[in-house]
């Protein structure tokens, strides 16, 4: 049996079609490279920001935005339409953070050469000395966290989900989001509370 | 030792935002004004709500150094043996056959035993009838000897029924049902083949006459002769019952 591998490089365009979502999917599960492409650049941001908020390493994040993308272009045929399509692919990749994460065994490297603030850095030092701080501070405070709670921090905080798609995209309760965000924002208090306040 | 009350009240702090605030429960709200150590928790939580968020706006919404072109690859399998698929319906056909020929070897005995108890029930009352006095009547083992006594073919003397003659007891094939004439079901029980003769005779046919001639009359016509009268002449009577004597 000889396999053939076959690549096709996702067409991302500048402007791409304004078209509804479900006409996408279903271009993409016809085989439309195009279609993929539009629902690629829609969507690649929100779930990179996911995968960073948890593994904390641009590089990582994007090679596991990529193999989330994959994964969710072999199994769109699996995809019911009952929760919105970036709550599907956040999922997808969130799990596939968890999993980077539990596989690393040790927490994720910050990376230091972020252009953080668009490019403020250059601007002002003192305000861009300041933002790494903070950024160290809270990315240390947030890896503390064990990953199913960093998790609920991040779909909360960073991506503004609510209890309902975070339900969705954890596969659990409402309940059990609240309580999951409970305990976890306790713990990031306190992490904060040593990080910060010695600082303060 | 924290309250009960502070508990509670902890965990509507860290679930509210700060622009739903006013949505908190009343007893939250009173309490807060009353409780001191809930009002400091109640900043912490505030401010560390504010660093994640302003963490959450220094995340980049793309990679530092640009994104990559995302390259799907997929699998073109190429069948490089198609004899798979020609076997696959030959194996199909094997199987089918196979699958026949032990159904029809497992109906066989089947049937026979079907049809055994029918003619058991038919050959019971004639034994019966038959039985000896002083010995059980077999019926009962009917049944169980009809399946032992099968023909064996190597035993001349005991026929076999003719195969057109089973009874079909498959509705598959549906072939027009057979029944046999009685004398040939019962010539299909090969050890019972002699007792059930003699009870078709002896129900069917009474014992006949001996064949020794009765003629006492013609002894009395004619009494004066020379030559013996033969001892099957004479008759006598066997009982004294039977001569009408009273015992």
């Amino acid at each position: 049996m000889n396999a053939q591998v076959w690549e096709w490089r996702v067409a991302t365009g500048e402007h791409p079609r304004q078209e509804g979502e479900q006409q996408l999917i279903e271009r993409c599960r016809a085989g439309d490279m195009e279609a993929f492409g539009t629902l690629w650049q829609q969507h690649r941001s929100a779930v990179f920001r996911s995968i960073l908020g948890i593994v904390g390493n641009p590089q990582d994040a994007e090679d596991l935005t990529q193999d989330a993308f994959l994964r969710a272009y072999r199994a769109l045929n699996s995809f019911r339409g009952e929760a919105q399509l970036r709550t599907w692919l956040i999922r997808i990749g969130v799990h596939l953070a968890i999993d980077h994460v539990k596989r690393k065994k040790a927490h994720p490297e910050v990376s230091l050469d972020w252009d953080v603030g668009g490019g403020l850095a250059d601007v002002d030092p003192h305000a861009a000395a300041e933002r790494n701080e903070l950024r160290e501070t809270v990315r240390k405070a947030i890896d503390a966290l064990p990953p199913h709670h960093r998790v609920v921090i991040v779909l909360r905080d960073i991506e503004g989900m609510d209890y309902s798609e975070m339900a969705q995209a954890l596969g659990c309760s409402v309940g059990s989001v609240k309580l999951r965000l409970f305990r976890a924002r306790r713990l990031l208090k306190q992490r904060l509370e040593v990080l910060l306040g010695g600082s303060q | 030792m924290k309250r009960l009350l502070c508990r509670w009240a902890e965990y509507y702090l860290a679930l509210c935002e700060d622009d739903i605030e006013h949505g908190l429960p009343g007893w939250v709200r009173r309490h807060l004004q009353a409780c001191p150590h809930c009002q400091a928790e109640r900043q912490n939580y505030r401010r560390a709500r504010e660093a994640v968020r302003r963490y959450a706006g220094l995340l980049p919404d793309s990679p530092p150094t640009g994104w990559r072109p995302l390259l799907v690859s997929r699998e073109v399998k190429q069948r490089t043996f198609p004899l798979q698929l020609a076997l696959a319906p030959a194996a199909a056909v094997v199987v089918v056959t196979l699958g026949f020929v032990l159904w029809q070897s497992v109906s066989a005995p089947v049937d026979e035993a079907n049809t055994s108890p029918q003619m058991a029930q038919s050959v019971t009352p004639l034994r019966l009838e038959n039985a000896p006095p002083g010995k059980k009547p077999s019926a009962p083992s009917a049944t169980p000897s009809a399946k032992t006594d099968k023909p064996k073919r190597g035993q001349s003397e005991q026929p076999t029924l003719p195969v057109q003659n089973k009874p079909a007891s498959s509705p598959r094939h549906a072939p027009p049902v057979y029944h046999p004439p009685r004398h040939i079901v019962i010539a299909a029980q090969p050890k019972q083949e002699n007792t059930l003769s003699v009870d078709t005779r002896t129900v069917a046919e009474p014992s006949p006459e001996p064949d020794v001639p009765v003629q006492p009359v013609l002894v009395e016509a004619h009494p004066v002769t020379s030559a013996p009268v033969p001892e099957g002449y004479v008759i006598e009577a066997a009982h004294p019952a039977t001569a009408g004597a009273v015992e």
